[in-house]
């Protein structure tokens, strides 16, 4: 399914002295399949935006486009819950939605919910526990006696056990350590290839973006300010800094490397693999 | 993103009943309290009534927030007037209709309670509208203060009081957060039979005390590592500032008082 | 130097721990005055135990704890808390006031600071964190990053003589956590306070004189950065990342680059290659 915002304006508390404009007038494509990356500062609109994306907010004026549904201001509340069946949501620190006995039946409350028969649905949530690296041995204890890292992960399965056809993650790694983000970020970008799911992702990390994206949206102030290949957007390292956005490691120390003599890259490289191979290139002249 | 959840019902403003000392405002609402149950004629009501306009005109906050503060009563008021209305028996009748019977008293009886009603919801939500939370807390502990003798832990029960009350926005926050994760995942909180409803609060419940008892645990460990022990040696950071115009409204509410003393009839 | 935090043999458990392991195992430390010490080590390896034992809120099981001088019993609890502050984690919930001021106040409430003296202390600080336009605010127009700016400043308004973050930047977006850092940097400039930091983050780490690793409950290694981070890929199973040079280091072996295995900066890298290059 492709999703397509057209002219989407979004303002909270509407009417009242409250009000708040938190999306200006975007328009965005993220076709499936793709990996798309959301950066901006915290308040930049993202987690208001990605609310449109599994349409929890209905745009004040505008539309969403949602495969061939069209969700606008007047869509009635009822059409939306199965929409967001095809739309997984990993929130920021998920693991805040916890709340069943077990994990296997924490995992299964999911598919329950569209009306899924329990024993399927239980067999599904194993089969997730599995995916996310959950040992079977947690499967019956309570989510409240495992670790937070582990948490998160039945947390995802919980996600995953809708079977979405897009996954949307918000800042899915912030709080864990190196070791934890990086196991999940492989997870993601496994089922990205494997299982053909569109992902979007909000995230502070610019390697990720880097590493992952094939789209990158850079939201200001309720605006989408550019779209591009993380190519284009990390080549203006000026550009970011006035917003006070950084570029991936390997960019900057690319572009310090580029100061120096006789130094040039055909493409700017954006993972440790790419520097490297244009660093033997280079010395290789 | 926060999207501004106001707790209480104050609206900030410079007005003369805005800057009235908390203590003054606490104590001169439960003084005002006590005279409109002093009250027992029209004359006495037409002065309260007369006192409360003027109040309100003072506070310069708009009456549609007054007639917020009615609403969740309202079913209560129009209950016990009619109460008031067909179970008071009397001596002059004005309506019979089988076994239905209203007497003079009994409208009169009605009219009072009424007006009753409005008066203490008027003046306790003038006090809410135009006192901070935690001001309230503030002039409830000074106000207490004598308890500390009888060996009440009047300051822990403030502090823990302003604590709650700094809490609220947080634990909303968080009700949301988690209503949302619940209802990505195909939760419908508004539809169903009632029992079903009270099931669907589970999903609610649950991670919101996890996640309560969890900041408890953290905040009790920050408290602890900044030197909090309890007890009353404490020193206080904010101060509540008694001035000239305080003594002359108290003066005002006890002459009120007084003259509704003097025309109970 | 003088010694502001000894650890004498310390051991702990908790209580609920059912596996019958101790949470710290007969630690023994010294930490300088003045020092920056970063503490690393992967999860449950006893880290935030072990910095809650510095002021009394984990009482240890053996062993003795010594700060400023002084051997932390019932007596001195109260004292030491006064010279050792806390910024833990979430920003959220260690915020008790009901406003920026009372919340930077609240410490010098608990100690008995008399209040003129008091509101002289909370503005300062709030100074020194640049947060005092906010003085009024309440928490929830703050960011979390702001929070913890006003955490440092009621940790500052004591005047303590040791700092210690756990985590307190793991929560954080890279902007504010910078921000952090540069008010920990300002501050440890101005006073010379002993900072300790519990962190997973690389620069952050690097940003201190001495790390210490924990793993199990034991301290297995200490050192500069130059010393750690020599540990090269070890280092991510420690709760750390591995540093870009050394990333980057062992992709151009693959390309047959001759590097140094000595650990490099990436400076020290960048220089290296330019000096590779133009020999070329």
């Amino acid at each position: 399914m492709d999703i397509k915002l057209e002219n989407v304006n979004h303002v909270y508390n509407l009417g009242t002295p409250m009000a708040v404009d938190a999306l200006r007038g975007i328009s965005l494509m993220i076709p499936q399949g793709s990996y798309t990356a959301l950066v901006g500062h915290t308040g930049s609109g993202k987690s208001t935006l990605l609310q449109h994306l599994n349409v929890l907010l209905k745009p004040s004026s505008g539309q969403v486009i949602l495969g061939d549904q069209v969700i606008t201001a007047k869509s009635k509340d009822a059409e939306l819950k199965s929409l967001r069946r095809h739309i997984g949501t990993v929130f920021q620190f998920p693991e805040a939605q916890l709340f069943e006995e077990t994990i296997v039946k924490d995992v299964a409350f999911g598919p329950q919910n569209y009306g899924m028969h329990q024993e399927k649905a239980m067999d599904l949530a194993r089969e997730m526990l599995q995916v996310v690296g959950v040992d079977e041995q947690y499967f019956n204890s309570s989510p409240f006696e495992l670790s937070g890292g582990q948490q998160r992960r039945v947390a995802i399965a919980g996600v995953l056990a809708l079977e979405p056809e897009v996954l949307i993650l918000d800042e899915p790694t912030a709080g864990l350590d190196p070791k934890g983000q990086y196991e999940l970020m492989s997870l993601f970008s496994q089922l990205h290839k494997e299982k053909k799911i569109t992902i979007i992702l909000a995230t502070h990390q610019m390697e990720y973006v880097a590493e992952y994206a094939d789209q990158v949206a850079v939201l200001e102030a309720g605006t989408l300010v550019k779209t591009g290949h993380p190519r284009e957007i990390f080549a203006d390292q000026a550009w970011l800094k006035e917003r006070q956005l950084d570029v991936p490691e390997v960019v900057d120390f690319a572009n310090q490397l580029a100061e120096g003599k006789n130094w040039s890259y055909p493409e700017l490289p954006l993972t440790i693999q790419e520097l490297s191979d244009s660093i033997a290139h280079q010395l290789k002249q | 993103m926060s999207q501004g959840i106001v707790i209480g019902q104050y609206i900030p403003g410079k007005s003369f009943i805005h800057r009235l000392d908390p203590r003054l405002k606490v104590s001169a609402t439960v003084l005002f309290l006590i005279t409109v149950f002093l009250a027992n004629n029209w004359l006495s009501y037409a002065v309260l009534l007369a006192f409360t306009i003027l109040a309100i005109f003072l506070s310069e906050v708009s009456l549609r927030f007054f007639a917020n503060g009615l609403k969740p009563l309202l079913l209560l008021i129009i209950l016990t007037v009619f109460l008031q209305i067909f179970f008071t028996q009397g001596e002059i009748l004005l309506f019979n209709w089988g076994p239905i019977q209203i007497y003079q008293e009994g409208l009169i009886n009605a009219a009072f309670i009424f007006l009753r009603f409005m008066l203490i919801i008027f003046m306790s939500t003038l006090l809410t509208l135009t006192t901070m939370p935690l001001e309230i807390t503030d002039a409830i502990e000074y106000l207490l203060r004598p308890l500390t003798r009888i060996k009440v832990p009047v300051y822990a029960i403030a502090l823990m009081l302003s604590i709650a009350l700094r809490f609220v926005p947080t634990l909303m926050e968080e009700v949301q957060k988690i209503m949302n994760a619940q209802r990505a995942r195909g939760m419908d909180f508004s539809e169903g039979s009632f029992i079903q409803r009270l099931k669907n609060v589970v999903p609610l419940l649950i991670p919101l005390f996890v996640s309560a008892f969890n900041r408890a645990d953290d905040l009790a460990i920050a408290m602890e590592s900044r030197g909090y022990q309890g007890g009353d040696h404490r020193t206080k950071y904010r101060q509540l500032n008694w001035m000239k115009q305080d003594t002359f409204v108290l003066f005002i509410y006890l002459l009120l008082g007084g003259l509704i003393l003097y025309l109970r009839s | 130097m003088d010694t502001i935090i000894e650890l004498d043999c310390v051991s702990f458990s908790y209580q609920y721990d059912d596996t019958g392991e101790d949470t710290l195992k007969e630690v023994s430390l010294k930490i300088s005055k003045g020092e920056w010490l970063a503490i690393i080590g992967p999860n449950g390896s006893g880290k935030s135990t072990l910095v809650k034992t510095f002021n009394g809120i984990l009482p240890v099981r053996s062993g003795r704890v010594l700060v400023d001088g002084e051997v932390l019993s019932d007596e001195t609890v109260w004292e030491i808390r006064k010279k050792l502050g806390m910024v833990f984690q979430n920003p959220e919930n260690q915020f008790v006031g009901a406003t920026v001021g009372d919340d930077v106040a609240f410490g010098l409430e608990n100690h008995g600071v008399p209040r003129d003296e008091m509101i002289h202390r909370v503005e300062k600080a709030l100074e020194t964190v640049e947060m005092k336009e906010f003085i009024d605010r309440e928490p929830s127009s703050l960011s979390g990053g702001q929070k913890q700016r006003v955490a440092i400043a009621g940790i500052l308004a004591l005047k303590p003589q040791v700092l210690v973050l756990d985590e307190s930047t793991s929560m954080l977006d890279p902007r504010a956590r910078e921000e952090i850092m540069d008010t920990i940097r300002y501050i440890k400039e101005k006073t010379g306070m002993t900072v300790i930091s519990i962190t997973h983050n690389i620069d952050e780490a690097a940003e201190a004189s001495r790390i210490i690793i924990m793993e199990e409950g034991r301290i297995i290694d200490e050192g500069d950065s130059r010393h750690i981070f020599s540990k090269g890929e070890q280092l991510i199973d420690l709760g750390l990342d591995v540093p870009f040079a050394e990333r980057l280091k062992k992709e151009l072996k693959v390309q047959n680059i001759q590097v140094p295995d000595d650990y490099m900066t990436k400076k020290e890298l960048r220089d290296w290659l330019w000096t590779l290059n133009s020999k070329m």
